[in-house]
């Protein structure tokens, strides 16, 4: 026979086990999506003009429309390209001089100097982390993108059909998204290496990256002046749309979970821009030193 | 909003472990007959999000365990086999399987759970990487509670520990090492011997 005991223990039971279950937590390295109201602080490089001229900078945080003043995380750097960031707060930094070698850095959690990691690259310009920190680097001398094993060990990606890559982004299922400049086009890259173009026509496409959804925005450089344009490639599919025109030399783009999108503008304006996605409204939020060249927003 | 999630589980975790040990005190322990005793449970959350109307990358995660055991209480102790597997989304799966050891007092209905989990196994669909191998051990404190005779409800609160050695067949140079606390609430049937 059913008792008091018996009704009170199942009832509450299954109380537990449908609030534990809205509770749960998702198993490591699982494909999900991020929750972060934004995705601060955001960082960006300068180039500089010659070997050990070049930085990163860190911004903490947009407030009242505003970026605050940057912080220099490291500097030193040999003509620093693209920049990444994996799940433990490594910083990955790619440096394109001196030609025609280039290497990778990393700047460990903390750590205020950047140690070689990988060399021989031939002319890196961007670098991204998959969902299982893998690292990514374009050697663009060899139009070929490469990346780390299991090891550590770097191994070649993608050997063929690739033109001018210029900027990396991965998505949470570890598809590699590269705009090319010299055919004007934003490639898919799958886990496998199977190239597919999802985009052409883009005179010049520069900086790369997606929402949530996983629609991509890219940057268009179209001739270095006043032309550039920022682009919207859905994910399902469809024709670009341009989101916005008369950009001044704009370089690179980042995605923020609550501000939209962020790009800078190269020499020489020499600043950063903020998108909204909701209201397509375009503001000057800051400037940085000249010869900007990469930004990212931390993607956890 | 990651730390209320975290006090909503502690919390409820700790409230259920509490009612359920209540009302199992009120029956008694697990006897002094030897017992086979097979549990299962599993959990499945569904998590579909948008943002500004559009889908985003989200997904179902399962969680589904089985154990199978042989209870000697006049020894306070069983042994057994427990299989567990999690699929996450349509591109992630992970096996173990490990040798269950579990302590207990034949008049509480409380346990104490130990298993070393020999085999860990992680496979990837479409990503860059194609498995994870490893170990896993795995600590709980649970209760278990009569609903009948042949019935049991099973809650318990478990921490496991799985390290993660090799990626692709290849040695990496760090292991990973993830650790994972988590409610359990199962049910069981036991067949006394």
């Amino acid at each position: 026979m059913l008792s008091f005991s018996h009704i009170f223990t199942f009832g509450f039971a299954c109380l537990a086990l449908v609030c534990a279950t809205a509770c749960g937590e998702g198993s490591g390295s699982s494909v999900g999506k991020f929750t972060r109201d934004a995705n601060f602080p955001l960082y960006f490089s300068i180039s500089g003009t010659r070997l050990g001229d070049g930085s990163v900078y860190k911004i903490a945080a947009l407030e009242r429309g505003a970026l605050a003043t940057p912080e220099l995380v490291v500097s030193g750097l040999d003509f620093p390209t693209g920049i990444a960031m994996d799940g433990a707060g490594r910083l990955y930094i790619a440096e394109k001089l001196p030609e025609p070698d280039g290497k990778v850095k990393v700047v460990e959690p903390g750590a205020t100097t950047a140690t070689v990691l990988v060399t021989g690259l031939h002319n890196p310009v961007a670098v991204a982390v998959d969902s299982f920190d893998r690292l990514y680097v374009t050697a663009n001398d060899l139009d070929r993108i490469l990346k780390t094993d299991a090891a550590g060990d770097v191994v070649p990606f993608v050997d063929t059909g690739l033109s001018s890559p210029r900027d990396l982004y991965v998505d949470p299922h570890d598809n590699v998204y590269v705009s090319e400049v010299g055919e004007g086009v934003v490639a898919k890259i799958s886990p496998k290496g199977e190239r597919t173009v999802v985009a052409s026509g883009l005179a010049n496409p520069f900086g790369l990256t997606a929402d949530l959804a996983g629609d991509l925005y890219v940057v268009v450089n179209r001739t270095g002046g006043n032309d550039g344009e920022l682009v919207h490639i859905p994910a399902a599919g469809g024709t670009p749309k341009t989101l916005a025109s008369g950009l001044a030399n704009p370089v690179a783009v980042a995605f923020d979970n609550a501000h939209g999108l962020f790009f800078i503008e190269g020499g020489p304006a020499n600043r950063i821009v903020n998108y909204s996605l909701k209201s397509g409204e375009l503001t000057v939020v800051g400037e940085t030193p000249a010869n900007p060249y990469a930004i990212m927003l931390t993607p956890f | 909003m990651h730390e209320l999630r975290h006090y909503l589980l502690r919390s409820l975790t700790i409230a259920a472990s509490l009612a359920v040990s209540g009302a199992a005190f009120s029956q008694g322990g697990a006897g002094t007959a030897d017992q086979i005793i097979v549990s299962g449970s599993v959990f499945y959350v569904s998590d579909a999000s948008q943002r500004d109307g559009k889908d985003l990358p989200g997904g179902t995660t399962t969680y589904l365990s089985v154990a199978g055991q042989y209870n000697v209480p006049k020894y306070f102790a069983g042994i057994g086999l427990i299989y567990q597997k999690n699929d996450t989304g349509e591109t992630q799966s992970e096996t173990a399987v490990g040798l269950k050891l579990e302590l207990f007092y034949y008049e509480w209905p409380f346990y104490l759970e130990f298993v070393p989990f020999s085999v860990l196994h992680q496979e990837f669909a479409n990503r860059s990487i194609e498995s994870r191998d490893g170990n896993m051990t795995l600590f709980g404190l649970g209760v278990r509670a009569d609903l009948f005779s042949w019935l049991f409800f099973d809650g318990s609160f478990k921490i496991r520990t799985s390290t993660y050695k090799k990626e692709d067949g290849v040695e990496m140079p760090e292991p990973i090492v993830r650790t994972e606390k988590m409610p359990y609430l199962g049910l069981g049937l036991k067949f006394p011997i």
